[in-house]
Parts: structure tokens; sequence; C-alpha cells
């Protein structure tokens, strides 16, 4: 048939279509080196910390050298029990790391995958998609994860697959309003006019092409919500408890002793999580301008 | 006119009907907690007793802490509205002016690094930046007074300061403004009839460019809503707000689920409120269907 | 005769950062426009001709851009004492550069002392950011008032969200300030009728989107002419309507001009249309101009004194006598260069059905000189050169 004949000569709609790519400015570069740079050190922290080796112990007590200011020594001094920070800082990120791509994981494909139903299909399948996803999307997210850990008292990865669902409208909407787009463009045409199947266009053109977009812009967001929320939950104490260590409650437990001029027990976590939150941002700011900013005139 | 009352017909239509989707998913909850003291024998009763009281507003009594919830939710709710709503009118504040500083001199001089500072302040963990301004104040000035229920009203009022100035320059709000903002202004900028109004000598700044932001700022605006509120329950917390997010969080600790499923509810209604004031304001700029 | 607008040696270069270097845009134009006639220029798409105009406007944004030259207009009284302060204010660093001619300013003036090239060697010293700037100053006061300037898409060219009203009110407000609210209305409707729109209270009430692009385009006319410029810049006016509708639009400027005694500067690819109304041509190729003169001279059906690539726009035409013959239709083979900066001799070479053998070899060494070979009569060809 006719269909295999062209299958076989692989005309390939991406003819039609250039993924059209801006030239990176100063201020993309920037921030996509900073953004990486951020990326480096979590995933080092986080091999080191789920491996054990190479740093201090972060839980050994040692009072004796309590409240040490920052030093060769203890690059980041030790706390209020003598348990050096920043071996604590590096097994801070295991509280949100793992948790954090489960979140990415599950907010990206039912995402695409709502998103691309309710964009390629009838508007009343779309409405009815959208109806369920607006319930969720109306609980403001925090307050939806206390209900949450009221009812199940769950571990963190429980919550964060929490965090990833309700992400989930935010991610279909997106898709949807692509896939309305992508839809409409002529090469989709093209490719029903050769004959291909419904089914190839809609995996091989249609969610190829706005997975890439969603992919950066979810990954670096999506981690970078978790460990704003994993952090505030530790902080508030409901999170990950002491002694275990998340940057979150080493701010909560080093405030108190800020009056005392020990400042750095607190500043240097909340400066771990607004640098790694803000590279994680600029990452993906710097990549969508990249990819997916049409070039202007 | 009457298409704007269409328009708000819908809108009220479609919150009611997810009202009804949400208590559905509420009482779903309620009822799958461990050792909930439950009266009804089945779900769908429970879902309606709960839809009852959700249409009456006539919570009744916490049957974990015996709270009146509807005196204790309530003005809560009144305090974090005034918190959200004072928020945003400074974000705005904020952002217009160094958004549209940055879009205007793309990146020369001044304008990258005050758009990179209000980047970093806004990303400041909002626990932090609350305690901070907590420490400063606190230490080294008496004058503006952290929020306690004992105050003078004189001096309540200019503990409302704080918390507002907190939760609106924290929490990512800035940050994400001026990037809408300075992004959107220069795309439409470059559009044609700005282009062709300015070949007729018309000045840019007033003329044509003042719809083409608003819709996206308007939108992203009442979008931020529930972040907001997500942001105010630590806010609250830390400032001892008398706020629905404190009493969410008091509640989450005593394990108080009904009061926690009825601040969920009012703030879906103060997000789909928000919804709705957005679509009205659209619907005056947007003419017909674009 | 007098000359109200005069284009010198205009020169614009864009930079491509991605591969670092200049492309030429617009190189060496230079043409006359004169009180109440109206100058047609021609070419190719690509060929410069809108760089041209937004150059005079001074509407170029493009960073970083290279532009020299000289342009000199005569504003209208009540502005050039004004417009002559702003030029004092910048010192041109060249002490020869004049800052006009009698009445006519050169409104490029200073340009110099932001962005200028030299030649040997090749440099160029440019603050292209505060030139833009200063321009902008100079310009406010010339742009709508003095000069207007209509693009192609009439649609894309009105506001979106606001109503037809509320954009002519604007711009009429801000031309007579002390006017009562209903005289505006009154002027608004007078305004649309001018340019025939019959019901212009149905008009006024829309919003672009309910628009026709004939409609469009006279709303766009009439916007421009609201504040009675002395010179009217149409870039393709006529390229996104249908045939009827470019004829009318067409004869609509051309009543106005007769009517007003405006000047026009009708840019297009379309040499017939442009004939209807134009006065003198020019014709422009690869950002050079290659031949200027009137109308009679260049439009003239069987062979004359042109420059081989009128000649071949002219031939392109399909008259009723080819069509009746079944004959082929002329094309001009090839394609228009790649516009690197450098390029030597003529860059019509390639396609030009005259450049053979002797002649050929001056065409591709360097670049042929404007030769006057009538009055009045301009063509840049080697073929004229003496």
């Amino acid at each position: 048939m006719k269909r295999f004949y062209f299958e076989k000569e692989k005309l390939s709609s991406e003819e039609f279509y250039v993924p059209l790519h801006k030239r990176a400015s100063v201020r993309d570069v920037v921030s996509i080196g900073f953004g990486l740079f951020v990326v480096t050190y979590l995933v080092i922290f986080f091999l080191i910390s789920i491996t054990n080796s190479f740093i201090k112990d972060p839980m050994k007590v040692d009072i004796q050298h309590m409240f040490m200011p920052p030093s060769i020594e203890h690059i980041f001094g030790t706390d209020f029990l003598g348990r050096d920070i920043f071996s604590r800082i590096v097994k801070g990120t295991e509280a949100f790391f793992l948790p954090g791509i489960l979140s990415i994981a599950i907010s990206t494909t039912f995402g695409l995958l709502f998103g691309v139903i309710s964009g390629y299909y009838s508007k009343t399948i779309s409405s009815i998609i959208f109806y369920f996803l607006n319930i969720i999307d109306s609980i403001p997210r925090f307050i939806l994860i206390l209900i949450v850990i009221v009812i199940f008292n769950p571990s963190i990865y429980l919550i964060m697959l929490f965090v990833g669902v309700t992400s989930i409208p935010k991610v279909s909407s997106y898709i949807k309003s692509k896939v309305d787009t992508l839809k409409k463009q002529r090469f989709i045409e093209a490719c029903r006019a050769l004959g291909l199947s419904e089914r190839s266009i809609i995996f091989k053109h249609i969610i190829w092409i706005s997975s890439r977009s969603v992919l950066i812009i979810r990954a670096t967001l999506g981690m970078g919500e978790t460990i704003l929320i994993e952090t505030s939950l530790s902080y508030l104490g409901i999170g990950v408890q002491e002694p275990i260590p998340s940057w979150g409650n080493m701010v909560a437990m080093g405030k108190d002793f800020f009056f005392q001029g020990k400042i750095w027990l607190s500043t240097i976590p909340a400066l771990v999580i607004l640098i790694t939150i803000m590279g994680l941002y600029l990452l993906g700011d710097g990549l969508n301008s990249i990819f997916n900013e049409r070039v202007s005139r | 006119m009457l298409r704007i009352l269409r328009l708000l017909v819908r809108e009220v239509f479609y919150t009611v009907l997810l009202i009804l989707g949400v208590t559905a998913l509420l009482s779903l909850l309620f009822r799958l907690m461990p050792g909930t003291i439950s009266f009804e024998k089945n779900w769908l009763n429970e879902y309606l007793k709960l839809l009852q009281r959700v249409f009456t507003f006539n919570f009744g009594v916490s049957p974990v802490s015996g709270l009146n919830i509807n005196q204790v939710v309530f003005p809560a709710f009144k305090n974090t509205f005034i918190l959200t709503f004072g928020a945003i009118l400074i974000s705005v504040t904020i952002s217009v002016p160094i958004g549209i500083f940055s879009a205007y001199r793309s990146f020369r001089g001044i304008s990258w690094p005050l758009t990179m500072f209000s980047y970093i302040v806004s990303s400041i963990p909002v626990f932090f930046l609350g305690y901070l301004v907590i420490y400063l104040f606190t230490r080294y000035s008496n004058f503006i007074p952290i929020y306690s229920a004992t105050l003078e009203n004189k001096r309540q009022l200019l503990a409302y300061i704080l918390p507002i100035l907190v939760l609106g320059l924290g929490n990512d709000s800035v940050s994400e403004f001026v990037r809408i903002i300075s992004d959107e202004l220069s795309r439409v900028m470059s559009t044609d009839y700005v282009v062709a109004s300015k070949a007729r000598g018309e000045s840019v700044i007033r003329s044509s460019v003042m719809e083409g932001i608003l819709i996206p700022l308007v939108t992203i605006i009442f979008s931020r809503i529930p972040f907001l509120i997500g942001g105010a329950i630590i806010v609250e917390y830390v400032f001892n707000w008398p706020g629905m997010g404190r009493l969410a969080f008091q509640s989450a600790l005593n394990r108080d689920l009904p009061v926690l499923v009825v601040i969920a509810f009012l703030s879906v209604l103060f997000v789909r409120g928000g919804m709705i004031i957005k679509d009205i304001i659209l619907g005056f700029i947007i003419p017909q269907e674009m | 005769m007098s000359i109200l607008a005069e284009l010198s040696n205009l020169r614009v270069y864009f930079y491509d950062s991605s591969d670092k270097r200049f492309i030429r845009a617009v190189e060496n134009m230079s043409f006359p426009i004169e009180n109440g006639k109206v100058l047609g220029l021609v070419g190719e798409s690509g060929c410069g001709k809108t760089v041209t105009a937004l150059s005079m406007m001074g509407l170029l944004v493009s960073e970083p851009g290279i532009i020299n030259g000289k342009f000199l207009f005569e504003p209208k009284e009540e502005d050039g004492e004004y417009i002559r302060s702003l030029l004092q204010k910048v010192k041109s660093s060249d002490p020869d550069e004049e800052m006009g001619s009698g009445d006519r300013l050169n409104l490029f003036y200073g340009l110099k002392r932001f962005i200028s090239i030299e030649e040997n060697p090749f440099t160029i010293i440019k603050n292209t950011e505060r030139w833009l700037r200063y321009h902008d100053t100079v310009m406010e006061k010339i742009r709508g008032k003095n000069i207007s300037m209509i693009f192609q898409n009439p649609l894309t060219s009105l506001n979106p969200f606001l109503t037809i009203e509320s954009q002519i009110r604007k711009t009429l407000l801000r031309y007579n300030e002390s006017i009562d609210k209903h005289e505006i209305t009154d002027m608004i409707l007078e305004l649309l009728r001018s340019v025939r729109l019959y019901n212009p209270e149905a008009v006024i009430k829309m919003y672009p989107s309910n628009l026709s692009m004939g409609m469009a385009q006279r709303v766009i006319i009439a916007i421009a002419l609201a504040s009675n410029p002395k010179l009217l810049i149409a870039d393709e006016p006529t390229t996104g309507l249908d045939t009827t509708n470019k004829y009318r639009i067409i004869d609509l400027l051309n009543s106005i001009i007769e009517n007003k005694g405006l000047s026009m500067l009708l840019i297009s690819h379309n040499i017939r249309l442009v004939g209807e109304i134009a006065d003198s041509i020019a014709v422009m190729y690869a950002g050079i101009l290659v031949e200027l003169g009137d109308k009679q001279e260049i439009l003239k059906i069987k062979k004359s004194t042109r420059h081989p690539y009128t000649e071949a726009l002219i031939q392109a035409i399909p008259t009723d006598y080819d069509l009746k013959k079944g004959k082929k239709l002329k094309v001009i083979a090839g394609r228009a260069p790649n516009n690197k900066m450098g390029i030597k001799g003529c860059p019509f070479v390639n396609r030009c059905f005259y450049a053979t053998g002797e002649i050929k070899k001056k065409c591709i060494s360097k670049t042929p000189p404007l030769v006057e070979v009538s009055k009045g009569h301009f063509i840049r060809c080697y073929l004229y050169f003496k």
C-alpha cells in the first residue's frame, strides 16, 4: 500500500519544522552556566551522601566543638551539637533528590498524557479532563499537603508524589496549548496527506515536539519546587525531622542562635537553598529561552 | 456589557460545579483517614452532609478539637485575605517599574543588576526572610511591632506592615512578575502596531503598550493566589499572624481534619473568586473573542 | 521644481553577530523628492527599499547597525526652528558637515559623531544606542506631522484592543489640542469619508479584527493624513490586497495627492502599479540605486535607454500581445545576490543580458558610477558610461 511506500521513504516532516533556536545571549549563557554549576554540585552531594564517603559523619555529636565558626577544619562550621554543618548540608540533599525526581516524573508523564489527549481529541473530552484537573488545581498546594499529612502520615516520598500530582494541571494546560498550535501547523496536514497513520502522527511528531519543550522547564522548575516544599515542611517540623539533616530543619534549629551572634547555623543552609533554587530556575529560564522561544523577526 | 454578564454567569456556574467536585474529593479524603470519627455509614451520605454544610456556610463544631469552626475560620480567612491582598499590591508596585526598566534598556547599565537583585531577594526562602526581618526589626528598633493580640489598635496597624512586606517581596512573586513584564513588554514593543503608531508620531510609552502588558500581568497576578496562600502559611507561622495559614498548620498538628477541610474549601473559593475577577477584567480589555 | 526632501548617500549595514560579518542592506542611495510629486521606489523583495524608508524615518531598531548619509528635509514652518535647535545641540565631528541648506535641514546631522565608517583602513566607530536615542528626539517632531508612513499589512498596524474611533481620536487630539468632543467625532467621520469609506458611523465602532483588508488600509491612510503631513511614505500599501482593491487604493492615493498637494514616496515591487501614479521612478537592486528618472522615460514599452534590470522588469510585465500569442512569460533568471559587504562590481552582473565579453570585465571589477544619460535621468551601468 502507498502507506508503506512513503514510510519507507522516511519522508520526515521534520523537514518542514525547523527547530528554531535562538542564538544564546550573554544573559542566557550566564544563566545556564550558573544553573549547570548548581546541578553539578547537587548531583555530587547526592552521590557522596548515599555512598557515605568523603565527608565527616553528619550525625556525629561532638559537644566539645560546638558552635565553631567556619574554618579549614569545618568548612561551614559546626552546629549546636558540634556536628559538622557542611556534611549535614551534603546529607541534606537526600531529603529531596529522589523525591524530587519522583515528583517530576509524575507531573511530566501524566501532564503529557492528559495534555496530548485533551489537545488532540474532541472538546468534550478536553473539558472533562480539565474539570478534574481544575479540581486539583483550585486547592492551594500546601493546604492539600497538610491534609495529606494528617491523613496518611506519609514519608517524604509520598508527599512528593502528591506534589507531583498537584503539578499535573499546569503541565497539562501548557502541553494542550502547544498541541493546539501544533495541530494547526501545515506539516501535520502534510503528514495526513502523505498517508501517515494517526497514531504515528501523534506519537512521533506531536508528543516528541511538545515534550521536548516541556521537559526542560518541568525538570528544573519541578526540582526547585520540590526543594522549596521539602525545606519549608522541614522548617515547620513536619517534614524531615531531627536528627536527620534537611536544609529546612537546619534553618529552623539554627535560627534561635541568631541573637547570640551565631548566624551561620541558620544563614548557611538558607543561602544554600537560595543559590540552589535560583540556579535551577535560571537554568530552566536560559534553556527555555534558547529552545522554546520563537526567533523574533 | 451583556457579554460580561454572560461571562460572569458562566464562570459562577463552573465554580459551583467545581465546588461539587472539590467537596467530593475532600469528603473522600475525610473518609480515608484511619480512625476518623465519622457518623455516616457510607461516603455518599458523608458527601451530601458536607455539601449541605458547604452551601449553608455553617460548618458546625469540629469533633476533634471542639472548636466552633465558623467562629474560628472566618476571621482567620479575613486576616489572610488582608495579608494576600497587601502582598499582591507590594509585589506589583515593585515589579512593574523594575520590569519596565529592564525591558527598555535590555541589559546595559543598571538594569541587569537591579533585576538580578530583585530575583535574589525574591528567591530567599520565605521562612528565612521572615525570620531575618523579625530579627532585624526587633534587635535594632522597636518601632515596627510584631503582631500580637495584646497590641493596641494603632500599633496593631503597624504590625500589618512586616508580614505583608515579606510575603510580597519573597515567595518568588517579584521575580515572576518582573520576568513576565519585561518579556511581554519587549514583545509588545516590537509588534507591528506599535511600530506603526510610532511612525505616526505617537509616543510609545503612553499609547499602545498598556493593553499588551496588562493582559499577561493580570493573568499572572490572579494565578499566583494559590502560591500566595501557600506562602502565607509560612509567613503567618513566623509572624504569628492570626490567619488561615497558621490555623491550617495548627490544625495539622492537632490532626484536626474537619477544620483543614473547611480551610481548603474557603481557599478554593478564594482562588476561584480571583479567577472570575480576572476573567471579567480581561473581558473588558479584550474585545470579543480575539 | 522645488525639492521637499533629498536623501544623499544613505548607507545601512547590519551586523550579524552569529556569523560575525556585516550585511549590506543599502549602499550609496540617493534620490530627491519634489514638492507635490510622487517618487516610486521599485525593486525586488529584499533589495533594501523598506530599510531605506525606515532609515529615513528613524524607525530602524536593529543592533548593532551602521548608518551613514544625509537626509535633507524641509519641515513645516512651526517645527523648523525647534528642530534646528535640537540639531544644534549635537556638535558634528565633521567640521564640513552642514546642518542643512536653505529651508531644508539635515535630519541625520551629527550622525557621524555616533556612527561613522572609514574606508582606509576599514574601521567603524559606533554608538548605535545613543544615536538612536538622539535621533528619536529629533524624529519625534517629524513623524506624523511632517512625514507619515504606512505599512504593508493594515490589520497588524492597528492596535487590536481599541476601536477605530479611539485610535483616530488619539492622533487627532495630538495635533489639534483644544478641540471639542463633538467636533472630534465629526472630524473623524469626515476623515473616513475622505478616504472613501462610506459608512463611517459603523466603522468607527468596529475593532480592527472586524475590518476587511481594504477597509483597514483606508483607515490607515486616514490616520496617516490626519496630521496633514508634507510627505507620505507608503511601503507596499497594496501588496496585501486583492487586485480590485489594489487599483482602488492607488486611485485614492492619487486623488488625495492632487487635492492636498502632498508629496509621496511609494515603495513597491510592482513597477506597473507604481507607474500609474508616479511622476518619477527610482529602481533599486541589491541595496544600490540603479536607475532614477521620469516615469515617461523609464516606462516606455519599446526598447529605450534603460538599465538592464529595469529593462528586464518592464519586459517581464505580461502584455495582451504576449498572452494572445501564447508566448512564454519572461523571467529574470537567477537570484538576487547575498548581501555581503564589500562586494565589488555590479550586483546585477550574473543576471544581466548585456553583460558579455569585454564589458563584463568592467562590470565585475568595479561598481559602475551613476551616469546622467539625459536631463534628470540617471543610470548606473557601463553600457552608458563613456
